[in-house]
C-alpha cells in the first residue's frame, strides 16, 4: 500500500531537548547551592517532550512534527527563563503545560476523526459573547484592564479562549459564504466581540481579532475592496479611540517618547530598552541580567528579559522561529483538503502570528505596547492552554488531511488494480 | 547575585545558545522543506502529475513488467540510465522520456516506432496515454492517469 | 483555488512583518543601544560594577585620571586636575553622562573575548583600560585661565576628530559628588552640565558661517559684490516686513516709534564693503541683508546639513546640537541670520563646524577614546579617524577659511593672533538681554590653518563681554598651550 513518506525528525526532537537541558544545567550553577530540582524540572520536561512526541505520531502518524517541535523549544526556553525568574512560577507553568496538552491531543482528536468543530458555531458564538459580557461585572483588573475571573480560586483569563471560539466560529461562517448579506451575522459578532474587549480595555486582543478577522474574511473570499473597507473601520476606530479614551493617549504619548514620563508611564518602555541595550548582541549570560525591573517582566515583557540575558541575536533567532512555526502553519492549511478546516487552522496561525507580531512590536517600541502574551514562552495558563489548543487545530487537520489523503491513495490504487484485471 | 565563576560560566554559555540556536534552527528548515516536497510529490501522485508509468509487453520476459518513471528517464543498455534494459541491442541512451506537469514527451536519440510509425534521432515528440513505444526488440505502453480535462484546466 | 492563492498571499505579510520586526531590532541596538545603555536611568551597569574593577581612565600620555581601589572610585591627586577634567569623566554616581558612563561597556568589562575569559578567568573581575584622546594637563591649564567665567572651550583635531581639550565651568569636583547627595556639599548653579557639549547659547555672529556657507552656495558672484553698511536697517513694528526704502536717519522720532531695527554692534557702521571686509568685521546689516536674499528655507536647509536642528549620535560622546527657526517675517530672518533670534550652537557643535571650515569641508566625528587595552594587556580598540559627513564643498570653504583668516589678520578677531603660524577664526557676542546691563556672550571660534598643528577651537564666556576682547585672547592663549603640548 503506497504511504506519504513523512521525514524522521526524532533526531530534532532530541536536539531541542538537549539545547533545553544545557540550559538548565547552567541554571542548576547560579544560586548559591547546586540546585538538583533544577535539573529534575529540566528532566521532567524532557520526558514529557518526548512522551508528547511519541504519542502524538500514535495518534496520527501525519500529525505535523515541525510545529510541535519548534512549539517544544519555545515553551522549553519559556520554561528555562521562568524557572530563572521564579522557580513557583516555573512548577505551575509545567502544571499548565500538562493540561494544555491534554485538551491539545483531545481537540486534535476530534478533529481528526469527527466532524465535531464544523457545528458548534452557534453555541461557541453565544458563550463567548457571555463570558466577555459577565467580566463586566465580576471581572477582576489586572494591569488596567478587565480581563481576569477567578474561579475555583484559580485566575485565568477568558479572552484567550475566545480566540479560538473566534477562529472556529469566523471559519465555519466563511466556508462557502461570499455574499456580504451572509456574512451580517459573523460581523455583528466580530464588532460586538472586539467592542467589548476595547471596553474592558484590552486593546491587545481586541487588535489582535479584529486583524485575525480581517485577515480569515480575505482569505476567505478574496475580496480586496471589502477588506480595505474593515482596514480603513479599523483605522477611524484607531484615531477615534485615540481622542475619546485617555489610556489610548497615554499609549501613544509613551511609544514615541518613554523617557519623558519614566517616572510613570514610560518606565517599562525605558526598562525594557535599557535591558534590550544592555544585553547587546550576545546578552549578559543567563542570570547575569536584572529582570526584574522591568514591570511584567515574566509574561509581557518576557522578550525583553531574554535580550537581556541571551542577546539580540537569540531574540532574532527566537522570532525566526515563530517565522517558522507560521509558516508550517499555513502549509498545513494549504494542504488540508476542506475549506473550513483551511480556515481554522490558517485563522490559529494568524492568530499566533499577529499576537507575537504585537508584543515583540511592542517591546521593541516599534508598535505602541499592548498588553498581550508571547505565545508559548510567556508565564500564564490561560495564554498556554488556548496556545496548545491552537496547536492541537493544527495538529488535527494536518492528521486530518493526511490521513484523507492517504485514503485517496488507497482508493486509486484500488481503482489501478481493477483496471488492471478488467483489461 | 551569581558568584564570579558561574558569570563566566554564563558568559562562555552565551555563545554556545546562539549557535544551537542556530543550528536547530538551519536543521528544521531542511527537515521542512524536505517535508514539504515529501507532501507535495504524494499529492502529485494522486492528480497523476508526474505519476505516468510504461508497462512492457515485450520481449517475453518482460511481458506485464511495470515501471515507475521519474521526472527524467534515460533509456538505453547503459547502466546509468534511470530504466536500463540488458541485451535487447539498445544504444547506449537511447530515448529519454521526460515528464512535464501537464503530459510528457520523448527526446529521440535512436530510432524508435511510436505507435507504429517511426521517428529518429533528434526529434522531440508529445506522448499520451496508451502511447505504445517500440525501441528495437523492446515494446511497452506509456500509461498516465493525467485525464483530458486534467490538461484542459490548466 | 482562490483561497489557497491568498493564503500565500497573507503568509508573505506574515513574513514581512516579521523581517521588518528582525531589522528594526537591530537597527534601534546599533543606533541607540549606546544610548540607552549609558542612560542615567540604567542601574544594570551599577550592580555590574559592584563585583568588578572597574577600569582606570587614562588621558592621551597614560596620566590616570580615574582608577578604582577597594571598590571606591579614585581620581588625580590634583584638584585642579580634577575639576579641569570632570565633564569629560563623568561622575560614578549617575549625576552626569560622560566617559564613565559612555565607555561602561569598556570599563566593566561587557566586551571581553571568550577566549579572555578562559584564559584569564579572573580578567571578568576587572574592567578594561580606557585610554582618552584628552591632554590632562593642557586642559588644566585651560581651566585657570577660565576660572573667572562660565562657558566652555574645547579644542579639537579638525583633521581626525579627536577631542584634545573639553573643559566647562563652572565645574565640581567629582570626589565630592557623594557628599553633594547627601546635601554636605554644595555645587553652583549647573555646575553639573557640560556646556562644551551640551550648553547651548546664542551664537551671536559666529552663526554668520552658517548663513556665508548658504550664501555662497545660493548667490551668484556674491564674493565680488560690494555691500553698503550706512545704518540700520528697518522693519515694520506689526508686520515684520523690511522697508527697504527708508532710511533710519531720515525718520521723524515719531515714525521711529512705528518700526523696529537691525544693527551692528553699538550701532556701529562700515560704509562699503566686500564680502570678505563684511565677515571680517562682522557687519550685521549685510549679512541680515543677506539672509533676507537667500530666503528662509534655503537658509534652513543648509543649516541642516551643517548639524543644525539635526540629533547628533555619535558613538563616543553625547552632544547636543544647535537648534535655529526663522519665523515667519523678514525681521526674524535677519536677526536668525547674524545668530541671534532663537539660534542656539553648543561650543562643541561650532567646533566641529569650524574644524569643517578648515578640512576642506569635511566634518570629521568627534572621537574622545584614544584606546581600550583589556586588564590582560590586549590592546582592543584603537582611535579610527571617521567622517561624519562633508558638510561645506571644498571650494565653499576654501574661501571661509580665507575670511576667517582676515578676520583675525584685519577685523574683529586680531587677539587671537600668534606669530609663527597663520590663525583664521570669527567672534560672536551675543545678546541675550534687553538689559542693556548684562554683557553678551563672548565666543570665539577659530582655526589654525597648519599640518603641524591641525586645530580647531572654540571659546564662550558667559555674559562676559565681546568676544573679541574676552574669547578671542583666551583662545589664543589655549592654542599656544595646545601647540605646546601636542606638536
Amino acid at each position: 500500500m503506497r504511504k506519504i513518506k513523512h521525514v524522521n525528525s526524532a533526531g530534532l526532537l532530541f536536539l531541542v531537548v538537549a539545547f533545553i537541558m544545557t540550559g538548565f544545567f547552567l541554571l542548576s550553577f547560579a544560586g548559591e547551592k547546586y540546585d538538583f530540582l533544577a535539573l529534575l524540572f529540566a528532566v521532567t520536561a524532557g520526558v514529557l517532550m518526548l512522551a508528547v512526541y511519541v504519542i502524538l505520531i500514535k495518534i496520527s502518524r501525519h500529525a505535523d512534527r515541525f510545529v510541535i517541535i519548534v512549539a517544544d523549544l519555545l515553551i522549553g526556553i519559556g520554561l528555562l527563563i521562568q524557572y530563572r525568574l521564579n522557580t513557583d512560577n516555573a512548577f505551575r507553568q509545567l502544571l499548565f503545560l500538562v493540561v494544555g496538552i491534554i485538551l491539545m491531543f483531545i481537540i486534535m482528536a476530534l478533529i481528526k476523526n469527527t466532524k465535531f468543530f464544523e457545528y458548534i458555531s452557534w453555541p461557541l458564538m453565544i458563550v463567548s459573547i457571555a463570558v466577555l459580557s459577565v467580566l463586566f461585572f465580576v471581572g477582576k483588573e489586572v494591569g488596567g484592564a478587565r480581563n481576569w475571573i477567578i474561579i475555583a480560586g484559580i485566575q485565568f483569563q477568558p479572552s484567550e479562549f475566545v480566540k479560538l471560539a473566534f477562529v472556529v466560529v469566523l471559519a465555519d461562517w466563511l466556508t462557502d459564504r461570499y455574499r456580504f448579506f451572509d456574512l451580517i451575522i459573523p460581523m455583528i459578532f466580530v464588532f460586538m466581540i472586539v467592542g467589548i474587549l476595547m471596553l474592558e480595555r484590552d486593546l491587545g486582543a481586541a487588535v489582535l481579532l479584529f486583524g485575525t478577522s480581517l485577515i480569515m474574511f480575505y482569505v476567505a473570499t478574496g475580496r480586496k475592496g471589502a477588506v480595505l473597507t474593515g482596514v480603513g473601520i479599523g483605522a477611524i476606530g484607531a484615531v477615534g479611540s485615540y481622542y475619546l479614551f485617555d489610556h489610548v493617549k497615554a499609549r501613544v504619548a509613551i511609544w514615541l517618547n518613554p523617557w519623558a514620563t519614566y517616572t510613570t508611564n514610560g518606565y517599562q518602555i525605558a526598562q525594557g530598552l535599557m535591558a534590550i541595550a544592555t544585553g547587546g548582541m550576545w546578552g549578559v549570560g543567563l542570570g547575569v541580567g536584572s529582570p526584574k525591573l522591568i514591570p511584567m517582566y515574566n509574561n509581557d515583557y518576557i522578550f525583553a528579559v531574554i535580550c537581556e540575558e541571551f542577546g539580540v541575536i537569540f531574540g532574532i533567532l527566537l522570532i525566526a522561529f515563530y517565522l517558522v512555526l507560521v509558516i508550517r502553519g499555513a502549509i498545513i492549511a494549504l494542504n488540508a483538503t476542506e475549506k473550513f478546516y483551511m480556515l481554522l487552522s490558517f485563522g490559529c496561525t494568524t492568530i499566533i502570528a499577529l499576537q507575537s507580531i504585537i508584543i515583540i512590536g511592542g517591546v521593541i517600541k516599534m508598535i505602541p505596547l499592548t498588553g498581550i502574551t508571547l505565545p508559548f514562552v510567556s508565564q500564564g495558563g490561560s495564554s498556554m492552554i488556548a496556545c496548545l489548543m491552537m496547536l492541537g487545530v493544527l495538529e488535527g487537520v494536518s492528521a486530518r488531511s493526511g490521513m484523507m489523503l492517504e485514503n485517496r491513495m488507497a482508493e486509486i490504487e484500488e481503482e489501478m488494480r481493477t483496471n488492471e484485471n478488467e483489461a | 547575585m551569581p558568584s564570579t565563576a558561574y558569570i563566566t560560566f554564563a558568559s562562555i554559555m552565551r555563545y554556545f545558545f546562539v549557535l544551537a540556536m542556530l543550528y536547530i534552527l538551519v536543521r528544521i528548515t531542511v527537515q521542512s522543506v524536505r517535508e514539504y516536497l515529501s507532501i507535495r510529490r504524494a499529492k502529485y501522485w494522486v492528480d497523476g502529475v508526474f505519476a505516468a508509468t510504461v508497462k512492457f509487453i515485450a520481449p517475453e520476459e518482460f511481458e506485464n513488467a511495470s515501471f515507475e518513471l521519474a521526472k527524467k528517464n534515460a533509456i538505453g543498455s547503459s547502466k546509468r540510465c534511470e530504466l536500463y534494459i540488458d541485451g535487447c541491442n539498445l544504444e547506449k541512451k537511447h530515448v529519454v522520456l521526460i515528464q512535464k506537469k501537464h503530459g510528457a514527451y520523448l527526446e529521440v536519440r535512436a530510432s524508435v516506432k511510436i505507435n507504429g510509425k517511426k521517428h529518429g534521432k533528434g526529434e522531440v515528440l508529445p506522448l499520451y496515454d496508451g502511447d505504445k513505444i517500440e525501441l528495437n526488440s523492446v515494446a511497452f505502453i506509456f500509461n498516465t492517469r493525467l485525464k483530458e480535462e486534467k490538461n484542459a484546466q490548466n | 483555488m482562490k483561497t489557497k492563492r491568498n493564503i500565500k498571499t497573507v503568509l508573505i505579510l506574515f513574513c514581512v512583518l516579521f523581517v521588518s520586526m528582525s531589522v528594526y531590532l537591530v537597527y534601534t541596538v546599533s543606533v541607540y543601544g549606546t544610548r540607552y545603555f549609558t542612560s542615567p536611568y540604567n542601574t544594570r551597569t551599577e550592580k555590574i560594577s559592584n563585583r568588578v574593577e572597574a577600569g582606570k581612565i587614562l588621558d592621551r600620555n597614560e596620566k590616570t585620571l580615574a582608577y578604582t581601589s577597594d571598590g571606591e572610585r579614585e581620581y588625580s591627586d590634583s584638584k585642579t586636575t580634577r575639576l579641569a577634567t570632570a565633564h569629560v569623566l563623568g561622575d560614578d554616581m549617575g549625576q552626569t553622562i560622560g566617559a564613565q558612563s559612555m565607555f561602561a561597556r569598556y570599563l566593566l568589562g561587557f566586551d571581553q573575548s571568550v577566549l579572555d575569559m578562559i584564559l584569564h578567568p579572573d580578567s571578568t573581575l576587572k574592567g578594561s583600560n580606557v585610554e582618552l584622546t584628552i591632554d590632562s594637563k593642557l586642559c588644566r591649564d585651560i581651566y585657570e585661565l577660565m576660572e573667572d567665567h562660565k562657558g566652555a572651550v574645547v579644542i579639537t583635531n579638525y583633521k581626525t576628530g579627536e577631542i584634545l581639550a573639553s573643559v566647562s565651568t563652572p565645574s565640581f569636583d567629582p570626589k565630592k559628588i557623594k557628599d553633594y547627595l547627601d546635601g554636605d556639599y554644595e555645587l553652583e548653579d549647573g555646575a553639573l552640565v557640560n556646556r562644551a557639549t551640551m550648553g547651548v547659547y546664542t551664537p551671536g555672529s559666529t552663526f554668520k558661517i552658517v548663513t556665508i556657507v548658504a550664501a555662497l552656495r545660493y548667490l551668484p558672484n556674491v564674493t565680488e559684490r560690494e555691500f553698503d553698511c550706512t545704518g540700520p536697517l528697518v522693519f515694520d513694528k506689526d508686520t515684520g516686513k523690511f522697508r527697504n526704502g527708508l532710511t533710519y536717519s531720515e525718520l521723524t522720532d515719531d515714525e521711529k516709534l512705528d518700526y523696529v531695527y537691525l544693527t551692528d554692534y553699538k550701532n556701529e557702521t562700515h560704509g562699503t564693503m566686500t564680502l570678505k571686509e563684511a565677515f571680517a568685521s562682522s557687519c550685521n546689516v549685510t549679512f541680515a541683508r543677506l539672509a533676507m536674499e537667500i530666503g528662509s528655507s534655503r537658509l534652513m536647509k543648509v543649516a541642516e546639513e551643517l548639524g543644525v536642528n539635526k540629533e547628533f549620535l555619535f558613538e563616543e560622546i553625547m552632544v547636543n546640537a544647535g537648534k535655529m527657526e526663522t519665523g515667519n517675517s523678514d525681521y526674524r530672518l535677519a536677526w536668525a541670520g547674524v545668530g541671534q533670534h532663537k539660534d542656539v550652537m553648543t561650543p562643541l557643535h561650532m567646533c566641529l563646524l569650524t574644524g569643517a571650515v578648515a578640512n576642506n569641508g569635511t566634518m570629521m566625528e568627534p572621537k574622545l577614546l584614544n584606546s581600550v587595552k583589556t586588564a590582560s594587556g590586549t590592546q582592543k580598540h584603537s582611535l579610527k579617524a571617521e567622517t561624519y559627513k562633508q558638510a561645506i564643498k571644498p571650494y565653499e570653504a576654501e574661501i571661509i577659511k580665507e575670511y576667517m583668516i582676515e578676520a583675525v589678520k584685519h577685523g574683529t578677531g586680531t587677539e587671537a593672533k600668534i606669530s609663527g603660524v597663520t590663525v583664521g577664526g570669527k567672534t560672536g557676542s551675543a545678546e541675550v538681554s534687553s538689559n542693556k546691563e548684562t554683557g553678551t556672550h563672548a565666543w570665539f571660534t577659530g582655526f589654525i590653518d597648519s599640518n603641524k598643528y591641525p586645530f580647531a577651537i572654540c571659546v564662550v564666556c558667559e555674559r562676559a563681554g565681546t568676544g573679541g576682547s574676552v574669547a578671542a585672547p583666551i583662545a589664543k592663549k589655549a592654542l599656544e598651550m595646545a601647540m605646546e603640548r601636542l606638536a
